[in-house]
């Protein structure tokens, strides 16, 4: 029925007429897609990445995962050196071709590879490596503004750097460091503030300029294209990287990656499975839990790349500078005795994991019994509980007591509630305080707790975990909260080892003494994390522990579309 | 007389309460956010070994050593200027431009659903009140409980579930406004709208069906019967708009809500808008986003109510009437 007729066009609204309007609409829409449709995929991976990279990019303010992730192919796996493609635990030429050091090793000279532009074309120079150290090691005061230094400055222990043009740099350090270059092959340690751009941006007063504001410009194998935030940053192949492969073919091999901002691991997972990302992301909360992982193999069977990386310890750590039971060491032997560490890897890490020391198994620096000593008592739990019971009488608390636990609540909660469980067995309430990232991240360097699991990445070497094994007056991010001078001497012994064995015993010893004789902190497990790629990608190299290291994604190559 | 006068001129009375309740909301914001614990120096720093001596530089380079005051004129200024609060301690983009970005897609996404809504529960309401307590009156009925009681999030994280597993299909990975990719921004936006307008929607058919019901109760219905007017037509040409003010009033009372949904909703679908940006920037302590996000949202909703006032009033003659006769009685007293 007509209800409307306007001058001589002669419309009708009618139900019939709406439903052909749709109809035609819908075809208008199909027809617009099918036509911005290319017939051929692009060379290019698309990944997921855990949130946006915080801190305009900035390597010298985060070690986020979220931008590391990305970081790597930006700005390269490396610096100066990188950590071997063959064997993460060994420092490699990346940017310096070689280095040597003085006799006491307080003087490190590296001679920097020829022929490295940044991407915009801009020739690599020694000057380079000084202003970014310079700004890394010592930050800027200029016109009443400060730049602070990057947070790694206290690892890098730098007094001066120095440089002959065109491609010798010389660190001075503050004290001997026979492992400088293990320490300087941190995959987090990144050369993302180019002097071209930066410098004279600071001279007019823009200390606080990041690599956002400059566009991203590294020496990565791939260059920045766009990043629209909560959506999506992309990078293209850089076709002046300087990096060959082990054949001397150059480098990188994709044509581009397309990080997808997933801060949702649902979302990421859901993305994965239907095929809308070819691998997912890093970072804790984003690797495959148990159940995910059965989803992926019901949809795919055996067609995935499971990339497994060791990843951080659960613990308990106590806070002895607060008074409670707790500052006895026999309380804190009987409660690393009546933990049950294996029930710890189905309940708290998500099925993967095993009952572990601070480090990966793979780590030349793990304890050479690791399997039975100090942590991994071999003894039945049924006697080992019953010798907890007997040092808890001893210690005067027969009854138990309470104590407090920071709880992390972002993914801290399955942990506390199975610490809190285990331990009412034992006669200890547990009280959980859940607090966000924010009150957690001021918590833990705090005394206002009890006991915490700490949760923090560490070098991957003997000497780099001080600042959580260390005094609190020290290391405020100790995971335990202790003055104990005898720790000082264990790192001193550390730094003055000059031979391999040497390091590895001493090491060694400072295990006995944290986790057995005083038990500051109790290893209960250490979660494997699980990164899925499609089966079509390849040449992926997977490091044997800490996420953040070989980000680059510079030897990964798709299959055909053909031959998927 | 002339300021009192002035004074009690409605629309400057209202104008005036929404820059002070504006204001005050600011304050009581950033009040908040101050007692919050935590450090966004912290934050920044993540997982990582950073000595007191670095972080405190980093506090006095993001100026968190100014004086509590300092701080909040700073930001305050910057909003009036235009800056909209500064830059994100977070990510040091200026809030200008994230909200560039950010604000059209948490508008369209709450555009879309008010339309949606309207045009849906609406002629909803109408069919229910047609056939009441008929089939279609509890069928129409039944289908609004679910958007009343059930979490979004919830039915979200089903609903994608449910398409993997039966369809292999998920939402498209980036945003993209209309004018960009109007196929993608269709396909990203069709759940989340979906559902913002079946929860935000069952309300307003639910109060648009109570309050015509009402309407057909009173005496100028039973008058228009009498006239031989049908049914249909008395709720289209008369009932509809003198049920009119309670539809108004819950479409304005639940445009808070409906922010509130599209903070999770935007989260879990991946849609870089002002709700998802507010989660997080509260998360890592961003405080000069949060001030700014919740600001914005806070004179969003302020608006919105200013707007209705004038609605109300076009709707329905007596509010009109019944203002100028208090401003009358005022002005004898005065």
């Amino acid at each position: 029925m007509p209800i409307e007729k306007r001058g001589n066009w002669n419309f009708q609204f009618s139900r019939r007429n709406f439903v052909k309007g749709l109809l035609a609409a819908a075809a208008t829409v199909l027809i617009f897609k099918s036509s911005c449709q290319s017939n051929t995929k692009p060379n290019i991976i698309v990944l997921g990445n855990r949130g946006d990279p915080p801190s305009s990019f900035n390597s010298m303010r985060t070690s986020s995962i979220a931008l590391h992730h990305i970081g790597g192919a930006i700005f390269g796996p490396g610096n100066l050196v990188m950590r071997s493609r063959g064997n993460m635990y060994l420092p490699a030429p990346y940017l310096a071709r070689r280095w040597y050091s003085n006799a006491d090793f307080t003087e490190w000279t590296f001679i920097l590879e020829r022929n490295v532009v940044w991407h915009d074309g801009t020739p690599f120079t020694a000057d380079d490596v000084k202003f970014w150290l310079d700004l890394a090691a010592f930050g800027i005061t200029a016109g009443g503004k400060t730049r602070a230094p990057a947070y790694y400055k206290g690892e890098l222990g730098i007094s001066k750097v120095a440089t002959l043009p065109p491609d010798v740099v010389t660190i001075t350090l503050e004290q001997p460091n026979r492992f400088f270059p293990d320490v300087l092959s941190a995959p987090r340690i990144k050369l993302d503030h180019p002097r071209h751009l930066m410098e004279a941006r600071i001279q007019n007063g823009e200390i606080d300029i990041t690599p956002l504001d400059v566009g991203l410009i590294g020496l990565g194998p791939f260059r920045f294209e766009n990043y629209e935030k909560g959506t999506i940053v992309r990078v293209r192949r850089f076709d002046r990287y300087f990096e060959p492969d082990g054949e001397g073919n150059k480098l990188p091999y994709l044509d581009g990656i397309d990080y997808i901002i997933t801060p949702d691991a649902l979302s990421m997972d859901l993305a994965f499975r239907t095929g809308r990302l070819d691998g997912t992301a890093r970072g804790f909360g984003h690797y495959l839990t148990d159940r995910r992982l059965d989803n992926y193999v019901k949809d795919f069977g055996g067609k995935l790349n499971l990339a497994q990386i060791d990843g951080g310890t659960f613990r308990l750590a106590f806070n002895v500078l607060k008074p409670g039971p707790w500052q006895h060491p026999l309380v804190r032997r009987a409660i690393a005795l009546w933990l049950d560490k294996q029930a710890a890897i189905s309940l708290v890490l998500d099925g993967f994991g095993w009952t572990s020391p601070e480090v990966s198994p793979h780590n030349p620096y793990r304890d050479k019994n690791f399997v039975i000593w100090p942590r991994f008592d071999t003894a039945p739990l049924a006697q080992k509980r019953e010798q907890a019971r007997q040092l808890l009488n001893e210690a005067g608390y027969p009854d138990g007591f309470a104590m407090g636990y920071l709880c992390r609540a972002q993914n801290g909660i399955p942990g506390g509630q199975f610490l809190k469980d285990q331990l009412a067995t034992l006669g200890i309430d547990l009280q959980l305080q859940i607090v966000d990232e924010g009150e957690w991240n001021r918590a833990r360097v705090s005394l206002d707790y009890d006991s915490q699991s700490g949760n923090l990445s560490l070098l991957s070497t003997p000497e780099g975990t001080e600042g959580v094994f260390g005094r609190f007056s020290k290391s405020p991010d100790a995971y335990a909260k202790h003055e104990d001078y005898e720790i000082d001497r264990y790192y001193s012994n550390l730094r003055d080892a000059t031979t391999y064995n040497r390091r590895i015993d001493v090491w060694y010893q400072l295990q006995q003494y944290i986790y057995l004789t005083q038990t500051y902190v109790i290893p209960i497990a250490e979660i494997t994390y699980i990164q899925a790629f499609r089966e079509y990608v390849h040449g992926l190299i997977i490091p044997p522990e800490d996420g953040h290291t070989f980000t680059d994604y510079a030897t990964v190559w798709l299959e055909d579309e053909a031959q998927r | 007389m002339k300021i009192r006068r002035w004074i009690n001129n409605f629309w400057i009375r209202r104008t005036a309460v929404f820059f002070l309740t504006g204001f005050l909301a600011s304050v009581i914001i950033f009040a908040l956010l101050f007692l919050l614990p935590g450090d966004i120096v912290d934050v920044i720093a993540g997982d990582v070994i950073t000595s007191p001596e670095v972080k405190e530089v980093l506090r006095e380079e993001l100026g968190l050593n100014d004086p509590v005051v300092v701080q909040y004129g700073r930001w305050l200024w910057s909003m009036a200027s235009g800056g909209f609060g500064g830059e994100s301690l977070v990510s040091g983009q200026p809030i200008s431009q994230l909200l560039t970005r950010q604000f059209p897609v948490t508008l369209l996404l709450a555009g879309y659903t008010v339309l949606l809504a309207v045009m849906i529960a609406v002629p909803l309401a109408t069919a229910a009140v047609l056939n009441r307590n008929r089939w279609l009156d509890y069928v129409i009925r039944i289908g609004t409980i679910p958007g009343q009681i059930l979490p979004g999030f919830w039915l979200a994280l089903l609903l994608l579930l449910g398409l993997v597993i039966i369809f292999r299909w998920s939402p498209p990975l980036y945003y993209t406004h209309p004018w960009q990719d109007v196929w993608n921004h269709l396909q990203i936006v069709f759940l989340p709208v979906f559902l913002l307008t079946w929860e935000y929607g069952s309300h307003v058919l639910r109060v648009t069906r109570s309050s015509l019901l009402d309407t057909m109760k009173q005496e100028f219905v039973i008058a228009s019967r009498a006239k031989g007017l049908s049914n249909k037509a008395i709720i289209t040409r008369h009932g509809l708009r003198a049920a009119a003010v309670p539809v108004i009033t819950v479409l304005g009372v639940q445009f808070g809500v409906l922010l509130g949904g599209t903070i999770v909703l935007e989260y879990v679908f991946g849609l870089p808008g002002m709700g998802r940006e507010l989660v997080e920037a509260a998360l890592a302590r961003d405080i000069p986003v949060v001030q700014s996000y919740v600001t914005i949202m806070v004179l969003l909703v302020l608006l919105l109510n200013l707007l209705l006032d004038f609605l109300y009033r076009y709707f329905d003659p007596r509010i009109r009437t019944s203002s100028i006769a208090t401003e009358v009685v005022l002005r004898k007293n005065i």
